[in-house]
């Protein structure tokens, strides 16, 4: 997939010190409850690899405008393929959220999604957002609604933490 | 030994194999529904015979007064976040659930919160399923999330609902 800002594209294995650094960073916001290092970072990109399940891409943006950078990482995941809705991951490193406030991260997601629909016939897709991370407003752009909070659902920094779970239809979609 | 007035949960055993597919076939068992295969014996023997091998999934035979009436799974278990899933899946519905739903439940939830230290349980039924839905709420239950489109069954998308309690709820309730 190839667009004006950013390119998503298959997560190479030198794409991999960078995706154990953008993890690490965000990790408030995620369900890891430790850092990563190099080892299990690789480990996870063979199941990876071998997921029938799951696309996973590199988003890839130009820095100063000629220089190709790995800016984040984003898939669709736990895909059922009956009911036809995936899981959205997304990590982009930029403030309190895994999907910054800016036009990289909306073009991205906006690419992740038209794959989704478009390539990949999806119904619906879902994505699991952690109290703290702030992306309920980018969601909103795209259309997502929110489905429900389940209580006191993760446990980070000696408390519980509630998730909401926001979902896009695939008729909302072609709507917007 | 898991029980509760006169319903016990106790290990599945091979020869318990012929009643899972006849369950396993019938509809109910949402979250064995996904693939929309039919389940053989050959399958649930060795489902059986492997269910030590997986530290995050539990199954037990709902016994009422020493017959089975249905299965009892706990899956999912998250050890940091100290939350589990649970379905319970009785036959006869009309007949086993006023009959021994109630102990049935509260024996998978003394054990989840009693012996595995859980702190939150989890249930996914259909929007439909007005009758476990009820006996979940019964219980202190709440709908939490409600999932759109999420399940394909009979050329449909149907809503799933997601319930929950957290072990401060149910403490309050016993």
């Amino acid at each position: 997939m190839n667009y004006s800002k950013v390119t998503l594209t298959q997560i190479e294995p030198n794409d991999l010190p960078t995706v154990k650094h953008i993890t690490n960073g965000l990790l408030p916001y995620l369900l890891t409850p430790v850092e990563f290092n190099q080892s299990s970072v690789n480990h996870q990109y063979k199941i990876y690899l071998e997921d029938i399940n799951a696309y996973y891409f590199s988003i890839r943006g130009l820095k100063d405008g000629f220089k190709l950078i790995t800016l984040g990482f984003c898939a669709l995941r736990n895909i059922n393929w009956v009911s036809r809705h995936s899981e959205v991951y997304f990590i982009m490193l930029g403030g309190k959220c895994t999907v910054p406030h800016n036009s990289n991260a909306k073009d991205a997601l906006g690419q992740l999604l038209r794959f989704a629909f478009e390539e990949v016939n999806l119904n619906k897709v879902y994505i699991n957002v952690i109290d703290g991370n702030e992306i309920r407003e980018i969601l909103g752009d795209f259309g997502f609604v929110a489905e429900g909070s389940q209580r006191e659902s993760v446990f980070k920094k000696g408390r519980f933490l509630d998730v909401t779970v926001y979902s896009l239809l695939a008729q909302e979609y072609r709507e917007k | 030994m898991i029980g509760h007035k006169n319903v016990a949960l106790k290990p599945i055993e091979e020869e318990h194999v012929s009643l899972l597919v006849k369950w396993g076939n019938a509809r109910g068992l949402l979250r064995n529904r996904s693939t929309k295969r039919k389940t053989c014996t050959t399958e649930q023997k060795e489902i059986v015979n492997n269910s030590g091998d997986n530290p995050d999934f539990l199954s037990f035979m709902v016994l009422h007064s020493s017959a089975p009436k249905g299965v009892c799974e706990v899956y999912d278990l998250d050890w940091i976040n100290r939350g589990c899933k649970i379905n319970l899946y009785l036959e006869d519905r009309a007949e086993s659930v006023p009959a021994c739903g109630d102990s049935a439940l509260l024996a998978i939830l003394d054990f989840i919160y009693d012996s595995l230290g859980m702190h939150k349980a989890t249930v996914d039924l259909l929007a439909d399923d007005v009758v476990m839905a009820g006996l979940y709420k019964k219980h202190g239950f709440k709908a939490e999330v409600r999932r759109r489109q999420h399940y394909f069954t009979n050329g449909q998308y149907k809503t799933v609902i997601e319930m929950s309690l957290l072990e401060e709820e149910f403490e309050a309730l016993r």
